[in-house]
């Protein structure tokens, strides 16, 4: 019986098929259905099919109290848990006037930076993954552990944080907290180094990737393009530089 | 606000206090005003940040549109209210900003609204199969699919 | 499929003669101590566990978290991800699991040759988990809803450590020879 996920051919043209690039796929990192147009190796036009993900946390906000509804917000983007908890805690905030002590604005901003650097190095080895190297992701996630470590041992989870609560955060940090962050901070410049002989120097990955899928500027405009991709594209815009917040 | 203070339809701009709510201005407008409206942001430099629809038919009877709009830089943030009826159809702006595109398709997936002169208005995170009239978002939602662990009732 | 009397595995009686697991066992019993061909099979393939690629939320990074260097699935003979299901023995249901979903889990474990098992990493794949409530249309609460789950690992996510004890107590499931029929 055929599937509707099967490779088709196009009725129009003789050279031209559709595949499908299934929700299941290595490098869709995640569930992400990409219905390709292809001619030979060259893909001619893409229809993303997004919604295997979608698990109803709108809904489930609608029926729950703002406290219940903590440990959603880290679900959303799992990747970077604790930015999208205080952001959530911080609009609640906002909306209700609460005020937040300064240790713990400085505690969430250290925690948030820190989840931040976790995700970068997340999508940077799978990143490399993708391109065919698999030592970038051994490096990255290696990495990756010691700031886990460090957060773990504060929190008490590795990847779906529920830190934060309306006010500040749930529990205190000790000297030791500060000082794995000195640490870690001392010891990751060090490896700066060895990701750029690694990656950013490597001829073959250059090769790769430098000139590929260039944005055109009118983009920003018209889909609203933000973070690292909007920097890459030359406007100096850092939500934490235009849009501080916290602290 | 002097923005839009040109356009007909537009019935009332408010400044609102950016620390307490998060963003600039906001704008109630009538649906034969939006074409105009979203022209004039986009001329301004500002880009669709966000769209999303409010099922209102207990407070008011009506739901209600909310438009995003944004700009680089030092941001300013408009708002955009727009109250139709549920039976409507709204203009679609995908012609303007496509980002608005895939917002119209989630708006028309979980509350219904449709869209006219939309490129593709079919369901975006639900299963294409998933019967028709059953939107998720709206209040009175009975899953048509549930296992009746949820007794039908209305959550 | 690790059923001894499971007909695709031994050849067929040829006129009442013995079948080639017992001319093996009898020729080579004496030199070489197995209770059985499918003992050994068993054995074989415990230690070389080759998971899907099925990562589909939050645990899916915790999934990769195990397979990356401090944790190494590698050790377990596991480390060997397959992106296509028809080579791959287990399938690691890392994620909720929506509607929407149903159909392509279901053509991948059909892709996926027997003897296979599946995994169901995460508490949205035990029942649901933080995505359970009155009023879900979402999800499908649970993964054993669609494919047959050998192994359950709560938590959310659950640790790297909790993905290998549940691939150990697979292995030591596929060691006694216990597993779901097609």
């Amino acid at each position: 019986m055929a599937s509707r996920f099967d490779v088709v051919q196009d009725t129009e043209s003789r050279d031209t098929y559709y595949l499908n690039m299934g929700p299941q796929h290595p490098s869709t990192h995640g569930v992400l259905r990409l219905k390709l147009h292809m001619d030979g190796e060259t893909i001619l036009s893409v229809e993303p099919v997004i919604g295997y993900g979608h698990r109803a946390h709108e809904k489930m906000a609608e029926n729950r109290d703002y406290l219940k509804f903590l440990p959603n917000p880290s679900r959303v983007d799992y990747i970077s848990g604790m930015i999208y908890n205080i952001g959530y805690c911080q609009a609640i905030e906002r909306a209700m006037g609460i005020e937040v002590p300064e240790r713990a604005e400085y505690i969430r901003i250290i925690a948030n930076e820190l989840n931040r650097i976790s995700s970068h190095l997340l999508w940077l080895g799978t990143f490399l993954l993708d391109l065919g190297a698999f030592t970038p992701f051994l490096y990255a996630f290696d990495d990756r552990e010691k700031i886990l470590d460090i957060l773990d041992r504060v929190t008490g989870s590795r990847l779906t944080y529920c830190y934060g609560r309306f006010g500040g955060v749930v529990l205190d940090v000790d000297d030791i907290f500060l000082k794995n962050v000195a640490d870690f901070c001392t010891y990751f410049k060090d490896r700066f180094e060895i990701y750029t002989n690694l990656v950013i120097d490597n001829v073959i990955f250059q090769e790769r990737s430098v000139g590929i899928g260039i944005f055109e500027q009118d983009l920003v405009q018209k889909y609203g393009v933000s973070g690292p991709a909007l920097r890459a594209m030359g406007h100096a815009y850092d939500v934490r530089k235009d849009e501080p917040y916290g602290i | 606000m002097s923005l839009l203070a040109h356009i007909e339809g537009v019935q009332e701009s408010t400044d609102i206090d950016y620390n307490a709510k998060g963003f600039h201005h906001l704008h109630v407008i009538l649906i034969d005003a939006l074409p105009q409206v979203t022209q004039t942001f986009y001329d301004s430099g500002f880009y669709l940040e966000m769209m999303t629809c409010q099922d209102r038919r207990e407070a008011d009877g009506v739901f209600r549109l909310v438009y995003q709009f944004c700009t680089l830089g030092a941001p300013q943030r408009h708002l955009v209210h727009l109250h139709i009826d549920p039976a409507t159809e709204a203009p679609s702006m995908a012609h303007i900003f496509p980002a608005a595109d895939w917002l119209e398709r989630e708006v028309f997936d979980m509350y219904g609204v449709r869209f006219s002169n939309h490129p593709n208005l079919i369901r975006i995170l639900m299963p294409e199969d998933y019967p028709a009239g059953a939107h998720p978002l709206l209040k009175d939602f009975v899953d048509p699919e549930s296992e009746g662990e949820a007794d039908g009732q209305p959550v | 499929m690790s059923d001894p009397k499971d007909p695709s595995l031994e050849l067929p009686l040829v006129n009442g003669n013995p079948t080639h697991t017992e001319i093996l066992r009898e020729e080579v019993g004496p030199l070489i101590h197995i209770d059985s061909l499918e003992n050994l099979l068993n054995h074989a393939r415990a230690r070389s566990l080759w998971p899907l690629t099925f990562g589909l939320a939050c645990c899916a990074i915790e999934m990769m978290a195990a397979g990356a260097s401090r944790f190494d699935l590698d050790r377990l003979g596991a480390g060997v991800f397959r992106p296509s299901a028809r080579q791959a023995d287990v399938m690691i249901l890392a994620g909720t699991i929506s509607r929407k979903m149903i159909e392509p889990i279901k053509t991948l474990w059909d892709q996926m040759p027997a003897p296979k098992w599946a995994i169901a990493m995460g508490g949205c794949t035990i029942d649901g988990g933080p995505f359970k409530y009155p009023g879900q249309y979402a999800i499908v609460e649970g993964a054993d809803k669609i494919v047959p789950v050998d192994v359950y690992v709560p938590g959310c996510p659950p640790r790297p450590e909790a993905l290998f004890a549940a691939l150990i107590k697979l292995e030591e499931k596929i060691k006694a020879g216990k597993n779901f029929k097609k």
